[in-house]
């Protein structure tokens, strides 16, 4: 029932549409058909009778890791940690990033940029196991520095701590990806007016001075737009590689998150349905803080006007 | 500016604090790889003993040796190796071309193209539903799953999209006009033109290919499968989970041929042999990476 002017069009870009088609099928198959798995959040579902047989039990899996205490934990600690990792993460970047601007020699600060970067690049897997020997009680630097300096008088174990754990996370998140992050509040910082800077020493601004009225209020819109695209990832932001691999046993109480916990129940216990539920609550969760976060972005754009 | 700027006295103090800060971020950063290297190379009883903090105190090459002799280990390496290297051409061939679909305003379906990956970025079915898709594919325990799964990121694509948009229009108009089809303009044209995205998104997939462990294991239960990331996983959870654990695996390690290590400096060389591959390409490919940054960081 296509027009003769569509039909025509479609013929002429044949080779745009068979470039398409394996990547649509693709992600019809990666990614969407695995949303009708969610069915499987509403029935009580066993591999061996396959998904249409099994039991309806609406929503069952729902109200049960709804009142379950630990799901409550789980939550508080993905929040808490995401929202240490987005706030400290970005704090660290802009500081980072400011103290580079400032930075006259081209050597040293290209230097401490390919310096800054390294870690964004290695794995969480490698990044707990530097943690790991740098934190260990025998003979790690962290212990044995605070030792000789005398804060300490004798080795923590900080991994086994589990009220540490949301310092440590946030710690390693700022090790990891502050040089990262800081390129793009660098980048905004470059493409500030070098007149302004000119007009701001006329007026007798100092180095301070001129960061915080022409540097700052200069990165403004790009501080605005990371931190709008941060809370909608906010739920997401923790991560399943930090938790798992920097936690043990004697930290599940802080380290277990969403993601975590989703993987406990779906494949160390076996609890399918389970674990769907708990994704369906991920993804919804998720949804709202993109929508909210979408919402505040317009106010700022508004804002911005003035 | 910054050269005609006079420097007074406040000023050098502000620069000295400020290269010291930085000097401080710096040593912070690289010190924790030092450390890993110099215990690496150290005898793994002497490391026992603590302290080495800044050279080895008795050097040896014997937790490499050991390590090379693990059979999972010259496996896993190949794996990582060959995942890394097949995964991200596939991959950045794949964005590519498919970016360069998406890029086509006049393309019929290139809103709804272009939806259909945004969406990815935001819902997803979930781990459990993806297992059995994956499953379901006869992919467990398939070398295919290191490629297949990780083919596409809408976030490249994106970036990829918005670099193509900014190449001038005439090139391709000219060729349409010479009646070179659509492939040939994205292969002869667009594919060269957009060597500095694709290098970094080559970097990208490439970095991720080298670093993923969770599919390996999630979907493999054969240990021919084993990837490098993975062997790490296994070894530092033993060696956090018990230090029984650690006893037995010592016992092991100490019996073959006069060659001394210890769990903990095994991590050390495995963690040392997954890094070098990063630390020794990245510096090259910095140019473009940070280019590219910025721009998906804009656009995307």
């Amino acid at each position: 029932m296509l027009k003769p002017g569509i039909y025509r069009k479609l013929v002429r870009q044949r080779y745009l549409l068979a470039m398409c088609l394996p990547f649509v099928a693709w992600v019809l198959i990666f990614s969407y058909t695995p949303l009708f798995g969610w069915i499987m959040a509403f029935k009580d579902y066993k591999p061996a009778i396959g998904i249409l047989q099994s039991e309806w039990t609406g929503f069952r899996f729902f109200k049960e890791f709804l009142v379950d205490p630990r799901f409550y934990e789980i939550v508080r600690n993905t929040f808490v940690m995401g929202i240490l990792n987005v706030v400290f993460g970005t704090a660290c970047a802009i500081l980072l990033a400011l103290m580079l601007n400032e930075v006259r020699n081209k050597f040293f600060k290209r230097s401490i940029q390919t310096i800054s970067y390294l870690p964004h690049f290695v794995s969480w897997v490698i990044v707990s196991n530097i943690f790991y020997t740098v934190l260990s009680t025998d003979g790690g630097v962290v212990n044995n520095l605070l030792l000789w300096v005398g804060l300490i008088d004798e080795p923590i174990n900080w991994m086994a701590q589990g009220k540490l754990f949301w310092v440590i996370v946030t710690v390693g998140q700022v090790w990891k990806e502050a040089g990262w992050t800081a390129i793009i509040y660098f980048a905004a910082m470059t493409s500030i007016d070098k007149t302004l800077y000119e007009a701001g020493e006329v007026d007798g601004l100092g180095r301070i001075g001129k960061i915080r009225y022409i540097t700052l209020p200069g990165i403004m819109p790009t501080i605005a737009i990371l931190t709008v695209l941060n809370i909608g990832n906010l739920f997401n932001a923790s991560g399943f590689d930090p938790s798992y691999l920097l936690g043990n046993n004697m930290t599940l109480t802080y380290s277990d998150n969403l993601a975590v916990y989703t993987y406990r129940y779906g494949l160390q216990m076996s609890r399918f349905s389970m674990s769907a539920a708990l994704g369906i609550f991920n993804s919804v969760i998720c949804l709202i803080l993109l929508f909210s976060a979408n919402k505040l972005s317009g106010k700022f754009i508004e804002g911005k006007a003035i | 500016m910054i050269n005609r700027i006079r420097r007074n006295k406040g000023d050098r103090v502000f620069d000295g604090i400020n290269a010291l800060l930085l000097l401080i971020v710096g040593v912070v950063t690289l010190y924790p790889f030092w450390n890993i290297l110099v215990l690496s190379f150290n005898n793994a009883l002497d490391t026992l003993r603590g302290g080495v903090y800044l050279w080895p105190r008795s050097f040896t090459l014997d937790n490499f040796k050991m390590i090379f002799d693990l059979p999972q280990l010259a496996t896993a390496f190949g794996n990582s190796f060959l995942r890394t290297i097949i995964g991200s051409l596939l991959s950045v061939g794949s964005t590519a071309m498919l970016a360069y679909v998406i890029s086509r305003r006049d393309f019929l379906f290139q809103k709804l193209l272009q939806r259909l990956f945004v969406i990815t970025m935001y819902v997803s079915g979930g781990l459990i539903p993806i297992y059995f898709v994956i499953k379901g594919l006869g992919l467990l325990d398939n070398f295919l799953v290191y490629l297949i799964p990780m083919l596409l990121q809408p976030f490249y694509l994106l970036i990829a999209r918005s670099y193509m948009d900014g190449l001038p229009a005439s090139l391709q108009e000219s060729a349409q006009i010479d009646g070179a089809n659509d492939f040939i303009i994205f292969a002869k044209i667009i594919f060269p033109l957009s060597m500095p995205i694709i290098a970094t998104i080559l970097l990208f997939v490439a970095v991720d290919q080298w670093n993923a462990w969770f599919d390996t294991f999630i979907y493999t239960a054969n240990e021919k499968l084993t990837t490098l990331q993975y062997e790490l996983v296994k070894i530092l959870s033993q060696s956090t989970a018990s230090v029984k654990n650690d006893a037995d695996l010592r016992n092991k390690l100490a019996g073959g041929a006069g060659v001394v290590s210890t769990p903990q400096s095994i991590r050390m060389a495995i963690t040392i042999v997954a890094t070098i591959p990063i630390v020794v390409v990245y510096p090259f490919v910095q140019k473009y990476f940070v280019h590219g940054m910025t721009l998906g960081a804009v656009k995307g």
